[in-house]
């Protein structure tokens, strides 16, 4: 317990400290105070971002992983980030680059909107069937994500070089131009969020006992999980549309709290991934900052987290 | 039963005939069969050295992908695998890359080079992690190949963001053959190889599918029977996804429905696989080129858009009778 | 009282039950007993409001259980299925004390304190309390679990086939537990068994299904007959009486 109190502090102090860091990298160097200003005021609303999307993935991928009773599965397989490419590709390909970031807000409503139908319609056209219900939703998932790859391959093939590399900034959480007002919409939610899930915690930690157990210690199984998936729509195509596709985060940060911790408490485990989140989005900013942007953090992320992945599973010995 | 497959088989081979013609005459240029009876030299140019390496070519990818689904299908008893859901695509697009980097100048051969030793590579890889676990619902594994798929495709992402090769890793994952004519496609005819071989495997395939201990005790050498398996996909694939590009699920579904129908006996059924692949990506094909006549869509959009719809309808069919 | 009214049950096209009628024994151990596919889970999950019913009642003293809120079920009535894969990193602790949630829903009070301990003296987890479940052995992962239960503090505890993967040490004990908690504490057991000697040595009440119908119930000596064990099993027993108990004997032939 003293150990855990430990770990918490020093989760905390690293997360104080790379707030800090993220803002204050670009200072270096700089001598006038309206730099200085500039600066802050430029960064800040990225850090909200970053923020906001880091701990409405994380919260997602805490649920879902309760939901399937399963460590490696995350709710990015049901193909939110493909769908995000998808849209934004099909955007720049009918509209050109010029309007493509016309107006950031109906492209955030856009695109969310459209990830929780296109959810809402698998959840409705799956779920209806069999016992091995969610892993088919993933499978499903899965290969939306690669039939909408497939399409965005061609069209993103056609695409004149300019307008690829517009869309390449775009997609990718180099935040160049983010909007403060989106953050200050997608703010409340994801604080919103946050309080529903702390209520709920107790309950989603007898769902993660499995189905019958939960049925036994009286909650309404079927009820809670569709209560749950349509939260994962919500928090998932939100966090996606601000940052863009953000894959593995939740895997990692959620696996390695729960490695840290080694507690199945949802209050814990949901204030220090989300945590961890953070600081995981804002190292890795800063880190290709300092590099040189040789690639996307959806890329890094990814690379990871998937190796990330594999170390569980043979560790495990199981999936 | 044997006189429904044989009536089977004859529809399989008149539709392939059929269609074949169909994919050889129809495009752009007109090729009409009075023309080519007349010995006309304009209609016989086009005939040898568009048509025919394009539609031999379809039917040579095809006829691959679809034994390379089967074969990996049959050493891992798992209905749900192919080259598409176990990231031998991915790793044949790094290898590619690879050797673009090390070799600029390179020939398709180099390029063949690298891409079969990465597919080999990381399928082995895969191999020997999915052996190591258990698995407790086979569903997983599609998904787990999918993620090492992504996996491999990021580490090419940040090679070929290093180098500035990004788009032009992304125009191979373009399928398309519009590319295929004469003296750009021949190296497609090593696929003759590995099918063959796949054919006189094939009983050995099914067996070793059962586990380490159950061949030993048939006295057949597991990891070289494995190894051979995983080889001759790594062929296949590197060479179908060089010359053509990814033709997705193809390797998923063929088999799946095949085995539906004429069971999991490999060697009865590769006639029909080769046939039936063949079908259906003229099919694509041909579609590819009407739809939006003249211009083509490319066919690994075509194959991948009714890949995923079937793969969906056979993942519902098999889960709920239960089926592996 | 748990009464089960005319209960009918279909998975896909094949009708499982066809019209259960049976009320359960209060403080008694009662075991249902059957080939396998005939029905015993699937009427257990049905009884505990588990699963759905195609037709038919449930009746939880007199009241239709589709009408009681689920959490008030789950002070009446827990069930412990056979599969159990937890993947949750949890202590011995943690999981018995999720037992509690239908009462405090998470926040334990004294009274959860009391029942937690108590639940671990009776299934002797002492030791392990504060290890997680995957450090367990089978044996004591199942005691656990119904320790969980036992914390639920159920009138009626249902188990479906709790003997599993266990040895013969330890499915005696498990039995041996059941037995202390039906006197000692005033419960009422049902557990799904194969091993027809298991319910012949430790069930008061026994039911004995064949076809998606119940064939005989009644007190463990009246069922376990040679008659009823035959026609149930389609199969030629020999059963013998030793110390007052019908044993079973079905591997000669």
């Amino acid at each position: 317990m003293a150990q855990n109190k430990k770990l918490q502090t020093g989760i905390i102090s690293l997360a104080i400290i790379v707030i800090i860091c993220y803002m204050l990298i670009k200072l270096i160097g700089v001598r006038s105070l309206f730099a200085l200003k500039m600066i802050v005021k430029v960064r800040f609303p990225k850090l909200l971002a970053l923020t906001v999307s880091g701990v409405l993935v994380t919260s997602a991928s805490l649920v879902f992983q309760s939901i399937v009773n399963n460590r490696i599965l995350t709710p990015s397989m049901l193909g939110f980030d493909a769908i995000y490419i998808a849209i934004q590709t099909i955007i720049i390909f009918l509209l050109g680059s010029v309007n493509f970031l016309l107006n950031p807000i109906y492209n955030f409503i856009l695109s969310t909107g459209l990830m929780i139908i296109v959810t809402l319609i698998m959840y409705r056209l799956v779920l209806q069937k069999s016992k091995n219900n969610v892993v088919i939703l993933l499978l499903i998932g899965l290969i939306l994500t690669t039939f909408l790859n497939n399409m965005v391959t061609f069209l993103q093939s056609i695409m004149s070089p300019d307008e690829y590399l517009n869309l390449s900034a775009g997609i990718s959480i180099s935040l160049t131009n983010m909007n403060l007002d989106l953050v200050l919409i997608a703010l409340p939610i994801m604080i919103t969020c946050i309080v529903l899930f702390y209520c709920d915690a107790k309950r989603l930690e007898i769902i993660s006992l499995g189905e019958d157990n939960a049925i036994n210690l009286g909650l309404s199984y079927n009820k809670e999980v569709i209560k749950h998936l349509i939260y994962i729509a919500i928090s998932m195509a939100i966090a996606t549309a601000l940052v863009g596709p953000l894959s593995f985060l939740g895997l990692i940060v959620v696996n390695l709290t729960r490695e840290i911790f080694k507690t199945n408490n949802y209050k814990i485990l949901i204030i220090f991934s989300g945590l961890l989140a953070i600081i995981f989005l804002l190292l890795g900013i800063t880190i290709l900052e300092i590099v040189g942007h040789i690639t996307t953090l959806p890329v890094i992320i990814n690379l990871i987290g998937g190796i990330y992945l594999f170390y569980i599973v043979i560790k495990e010995n199981k999936i | 039963m044997i006189k429904r497959n044989i009536f089977r088989r004859t529809i399989l081979i008149s539709l392939f005939i059929i269609l074949f013609s169909a994919s050889t005459f129809i495009g752009i240029l007109d090729i009409k069969l009075i023309d080519l009876l007349k010995l006309d030299r304009e209609a016989w140019h086009n005939f040898l050295y568009f048509r025919i390496p394009r539609s031999v070519s379809i039917v040579l990818a095809s006829a691959g992908l679809a034994v390379a689904g089967i074969i990996m299908q049959a050493i891992s008893q798992n209905k749900f695998i192919s080259p598409t859901t176990s990231g031998t695509i991915s790793a044949t697009q790094l290898g590619m890359l690879v050797a673009l980097l090390l070799f600029p100048m390179g020939s398709s051969f180099v390029k063949f080079g690298f891409a079969f030793i990465s597919a080999l590579i990381f399928s082995i890889f895969l191999m020997v992690i999915l052996n190591k676990i258990k698995i407790k619902n086979i569903i997983y594994l599609p998904l787990i190949g999918m993620m090492y798929g992504s996996i491999i495709s990021s580490i090419t992402s940040v090679l070929a963001g290093m180098f500035g090769k990004l788009q032009t890793v992304q125009s191979w994952n373009v399928g398309s053959f519009t590319l295929l004519v004469k003296g750009r496609y021949e190296l497609l005819y090593i696929i003759f190889i590995p099918v063959l071989l796949a054919y006189i495997y094939a009983t050995k395939f099914s067996i070793v599918g059962m586990g380490e201990d159950f061949s030993k005790n048939l006295g057949i050498n597991y990891k070289s029977v494995i190894l051979l398996g995983l080889v001759l996909v790594s062929i296949i694939s590197s060479l179908t996804y060089i010359i053509v590009g990814p033709l997705p699920f193809l390797g998923l579904i063929i088999p799946n429905i095949i085995t539906l129908i004429y069971g999991d006996n490999l060697k009865k059924s590769m006639i029909d696989i080769i046939f039936l692949s063949a079908i259906y990506i003229l099919i694509c094909d041909i579609l590819a080129r009407t739809i939006r006549y003249p211009y083509e869509i490319p066919i690994s959009f075509v194959a991948g858009v009714f890949g995923s719809l079937i793969f969906i309808i056979i993942l519902f069919g098999r889960v709920k009778y239960g089926s592996k | 009282m748990i009464i089960a009214r005319n209960i009918y049950k279909s998975y896909d096209s094949s009708t499982v039950l066809k019209g259960i009628n049976v009320q359960i024994q209060k403080n008694k151990i009662t075991a249902i007993i059957g080939k396998n596919g005939v029905g015993k889970s699937t009427l257990l999950g049905i009884m505990a409001r588990l699963l759905p019913m195609d037709d038919g009642e449930v009746l939880l003293d007199g009241v239709n259980i589709k009408n009681i809120k689920s959490i008030d079920v789950a002070k009446r009535i827990g069930i412990l299925k056979q599969t159990n894969n937890i993947q949750a990193k949890i202590t011995v602790y943690e999981l018995i004390s999720y037992g509690r949630y239908p009462y405090s829903k998470g926040r334990l009070t004294l009274l959860d304190k009391q029942k937690i301990e108590k639940a671990i003296l009776y299934l002797d987890l002492e030791e392990v309390k504060d290890k997680y479940l995957d450090e367990l052995s089978g044996g004591q992962r199942q005691r656990a679990y119904i320790a969980m239960i036992l914390a639920q503090d159920p009138e009626y505890i249902f188990l479906d086939e709790p003997l599993n993967n266990l040895d013969m040490k330890y499915a005696s004990q498990l039995m041996g537990i059941l037995r202390r908690i039906v006197n000692e504490l005033g419960k009422t057991v049902v557990i799904v068994v194969h091993d027809i000697n298991i319910a012949s040595s430790y069930a008061d009440y026994v039911i004995a299904m064949k076809d998606g119908q119940i064939y005989k119930e009644g007190s463990n000596l009246e069922v376990i007959t040679k008659e009823v064990l035959d026609y149930i099993y389609d199969y030629d027993f020999k059963i013998k009486c030793i110390d007052g108990q019908n044993v079973c004997l079905y591997y000669r032939e």
